[in-house]
């Protein structure tokens, strides 16, 4: 066991080291990005009514004109010591409008990956274990249609007929203007209301949610079940589920404890990734749903050019996205000690 | 051991001994969303039923960037400003007339507040005037406010480029010294980076998040990007805002804000609904509407640069419409009602000027030069003097962005292609440019003919015509036009030294023709503001000034 844990050890940190360069190459893949791309954020902000002399000046400001290796530098040894910058856009710190927009995107993403996870899951089990039958032609082709369905469109006929038919759902948003909004606490509404001890606030918090994490869910639900089906195919016809069938264990039992165990693996760590990837913002949910979440923040600050905010959404992202992996190869190696180094 | 027989018999029961428990399981899962949805629902409806306060519930899809009246410089932060801090002087409701705000009159020569050499604007504070903590508004403040707002640096702040100095003279006096004759600087007295702001916002930066109010209203919370409280401002020196409470919300689609409105999520939707949407909601009975006259413009922009132009360093490189005549015959062609009813049906009427309609001096200099309706015989003739043909066509690109002035932007382009190529002796090809691009590429000169739109920084028609126009104003360059002209040069600073109506006013008529004439640009329309609003909600105006009043709405 020892050697066992020392080998994860080993298998922890190696992977932990080769995390830096790949930040390192990150950040430096976005900083020669972004200068390379035409415009400027000075000129695209001040536009048609932009005076020169201002402009010179907040481009000296922001050091614009010094060579590109010093601002190279400068920008490595901020980020290094937690300086993300000020937005050119918004004259915020940067980490403020993150701190303002995560919440929503947290949200977003745990509730929409539920619903996800719940009929991706259930469904790709369904259909893996009713292979070619009726009700697995049925699964495959609503998980065919489910993935490639625009999000734009299914998040508007919902809102259609949820908001404006039925009256049952708010159409879009966090919260309803017409409620104060509980203090902040952790920026998520749904925990700070229960801490608050507001009911209708916490109602008020999950409503808003239920249609933009169904919209996302289901969509990304037909991505997971067919992963889940083909798994749980596999898995089924391997060599272990049939030699636990030889052995006379229950088919209960032989699924659960074998087949649907090693199925999700794969799964997992499919749902990982995306997970993470959604907190990149999912930004058409997040446009449709009038979300203002990291998405939105991410996509204005590269309309405008916003160097600091592109930089400062980039590593968060990068960090975040290294982190994730980490913890699903950690999460493999122990499930799978054949993986190790 | 288990035979070959036994083996095949369980591979083939797997199927079936499984159905049971994943049927169970589908059947909790599907209730389970079910109740989520049905569930979350109906607790919705009970529980967050809207309480009884006044309060007046707006959105819009207008956005933030900065409440610092040294700063602002974009529609929704001045409007917000505008509810929450007094200006030196505002305006009569649904009028573009100045009126006295924190000073106690509008500066003018016959009430000594302008000098007879109209260079010292003398700006007397009414007293009692107080910010939201109660601390005085004096000539201090004043002076301080707008030395602040010149040496920041601000994007509005080359409005004050005029200003020689700000001296008190006592302490609800200042005295403010121009460098040249400049009559619009009365305008500017009315506009957001003029406002007073608190000795509290020092240390040289601006505070963007920062609003110390003065006006009827007090940002009591914000949500960047998302959502602004507005709170009545106990210490406001005028009469009270008719609602306590306002929550503005913003939407990120014009979708959302229509659903909003209908839904009866707010009771008043403000900016910007879709022209279909609007014409929509106006049949509403559930819903009111009002529309008004918006100080917004659109154009075509040419890019006039010639070879002389080139030589002398003022432009990059020489265009086809450099060629007066070309820039004619196109506005001879060009068909507003098409634009119009293909874009923006019922919502922006047809322009003949820079100078819009509701503001002084506007003229349809367009109209009585080229007509109401396309002259395509005309056209021809002229681009045939230009050396064209049906055989040999003018041939250029139109460019226009997609998304900074929304969706029917393409479609405006398309009635303007359509327009121009009925002559038959022109081929136009649209070509496109995200915000960013596009403004990098006029800088440069790149465009030879593209659409641009304009809302003025102060309302005096001086802003419609000296950016456009004036050679020296930086403007005909950074609007990648390159128009010069001396005489009207000299018409422009004639007309912004002095501040006597019947003095400008022929002023300005020459201008706009010696524009409609010159055609470096040609208008296509102005906008019009649209406001939807729920049946208890009283007290909107639309002004032509576009100042959208808060304080001035009830909620029955």
């Amino acid at each position: 066991m020892a050697g066992s844990s020392g080998s994860l050890r080993a298998y922890i940190l190696a992977r932990a080291l080769l995390a830096v360069p790949m930040i390192f190459l990150l950040l430096t893949f976005v900083f020669l990005v972004l200068r390379v791309a035409p415009g400027d954020p000075v000129t695209t902000i001040f536009g048609e009514r932009g005076n020169p002399v201002i402009i010179d000046r907040v481009k000296r400001e922001l050091g614009l004109y010094d060579p590109l290796y010093i601002q190279y530098f400068r920008y490595l040894a901020d980020i290094f010591t937690g300086n993300m910058g000020t937005s050119i856009l918004t004259d915020r710190p940067v980490i403020d409008e993150v701190n303002d927009r995560m919440p929503a995107t947290l949200e977003l993403t745990f509730s929409s990956m539920i619903v996800a996870s719940i009929v991706g899951i259930s469904f790709g089990v369904f259909a893996g274990t009713r292979k070619d039958t009726p009700a697995d032609i049925g699964t495959r082709l609503f998980a065919t249609v489910a993935y490639n369905i625009p999000v734009f469109w299914f998040g508007l006929i919902l809102k259609l007929v949820f908001s404006l038919w039925l009256r049952w759902l708010p159409p879009s948003g966090r919260f309803s203007p017409r409620l104060d909004i509980p203090p902040r606490v952790t920026g998520l509404y749904t925990i700070d209301s229960l801490l608050q001890g507001n009911i209708p606030a916490f109602v008020d918090a999950v409503a808003h949610l239920i249609l933009p994490s169904l919209t996302l869910g289901l969509v990304l639900a037909g991505f997971f079940v067919r992963i889940t089906r083909v798994n749980v195919i596999r898995a089924m016809h391997a060599d272990f589920v049939e030699a636990a069938r030889a052995r006379g264990i229950p088919e209960r039992l032989v699924f659960f404890r074998h087949a649907l165990k090693n199925a999700l693996v794969p799964v997992v760590t499919t749902m990982g990734l995306t997970f993470a990837l959604l907190f990149s913002g999912a930004i058409l949910t997040e446009t449709v749903f009038s979300f203002e979440g990291m998405g939105r923040y991410v996509f204005l600050a590269i309309s405008f050019r916003d160097y600091p905010s592109i930089q400062g959404a980039v590593v968060y992202y990068g960090v975040l996205m290294l982190v994730i992996s980490l913890l699903i190869d950690i999460l493999n190696a122990v499930i799978d000690p054949r993986i190790r180094y | 051991m288990v035979g070959a027989d036994e083996m095949a018999t369980a591979q083939q029961e797997v199927p079936g001994a499984r159905r049971p428990w994943s049927k169970k399981l589908l059947a909790v899962i599907a209730v389970v969303l079910v109740l989520i949805v049905v569930g979350g629902a109906a607790a919705y409806v009970v529980l967050t039923t809207p309480p009884p306060a006044k309060v007046l519930v707006a959105g819009t899809t207008d956005d933030e960037r900065t409440f610092d009246p040294a700063d602002a410089y974009d529609y929704f932060s001045i409007n917000i400003i505008q509810n929450t801090m007094a200006m030196l002087l505002t305006y009569e409701p649904g009028t573009s007339n100045l009126k006295p705000d924190i000073l106690s009159e509008v500066p003018s020569v016959a009430n000594g507040g302008i000098s007879a050499d109209a260079l010292n604007y003398t700006l007397r504070i009414r007293p009692g005037v107080k910010f939201e903590d109660g601390s005085a508004i004096n000539a201090t403040v004043v002076k301080y406010s707008l030395e602040r707002s010149i040496s920041l640096g601000g994007e509005p702040s080359f409005l004050l480029d005029a200003v020689a100095s700000v001296t008190k003279v006592d302490d609800l006096t200042v005295k403010v010294t121009l460098s040249r004759k400049w009559s619009p600087f009365v305008s500017l007295l009315a506009f957001s980076n003029t406002a007073p702001v608190h000795l509290a916002l020092t240390d040289d930066r601006f505070y963007p998040n920062v609003v110390i109010s003065s006006g009827p209203y007090r940002l009591a919370k914000y949500l960047p990007h998302q959502r602004y409280e507005f709170e009545r401002n106990p210490e406001y020196y005028g009469t009270p805002a008719k609602v306590p409470k306002v929550v503005i919300v913003r939407y990120t689609t014009a979708v959302d804000l229509k659903l909003a409105i209908q839904t009866g999520e707010v009771d008043v939707a403000y900016r910007s609904l879709l022209p279909q949407d609007f014409n929509t909601l106006k049949s509403d009975p559930n819903l009111r509407t009002l529309q008004g006259d918006s100080p917004f413009i659109r154009y075509i922009v040419f890019n006039v640069c010639d070879a002389a132009g080139v030589t002398s360093g003022w432009c990059p490189r020489a265009t086809p419409f450099s060629d007066v005549r070309i820039r004619r015959a196109l506005a001879y062609a060009v068909n507003r009602s098409e634009v119009i009813q293909s874009s923006y049906p019922g919502v922006v009427s047809p322009l003949y000027s820079l100078v819009p309609e509701g503001m002084p001096f506007h003229t349809d200099a367009f109209k009585t030069r080229y007509g109401e309706s396309p002259n395509i015989a005309q056209a021809r003739a002229l681009l045939t003097a230009a050396g064209f043909s049906e055989t040999s066509k003018l041939s250029f690109r139109l460019w226009y962005t997609p998304s900074h002035y929304g969706d029917p932007e393409l479609l405006v382009a398309r009635a303007v292609e359509r327009a121009w190529e009925a002559t038959g002796m022109v081929d136009v090809t649209l070509d496109t440019k995200e915000w960013a691009d596009y403004i990098v590429a006029w800088l440069a000169g790149d465009f030879d003919v593209f659409l641009l739109g304009w809302f003025p920084d102060y309302f005096d028609s001086d802003n419609f015509v000296f950016p456009f126009l004036h050679s020296a104003s930086g403007g005909t360059a950074s609007f990648g036009n390159y128009y010069q002209n001396a005489t009207m040069d000299g018409l422009i600073e004639d007309q912004g030294a002095t501040a006597d109506p019947a003095a400008r006013a022929p002023l300005f008529d020459e201008i706009q023709t010696g524009l409609a004439w010159d055609a470096p640009y040609i208008p296509l329309f102005q906008g019009e503001q649209q406001v939807v609003f729920r049946p208890n909600i009283s007290g909107i105006v639309l002004d032509p000034v576009q100042f959208f009043r808060y304080f001035l709405i009830d909620v029955a």
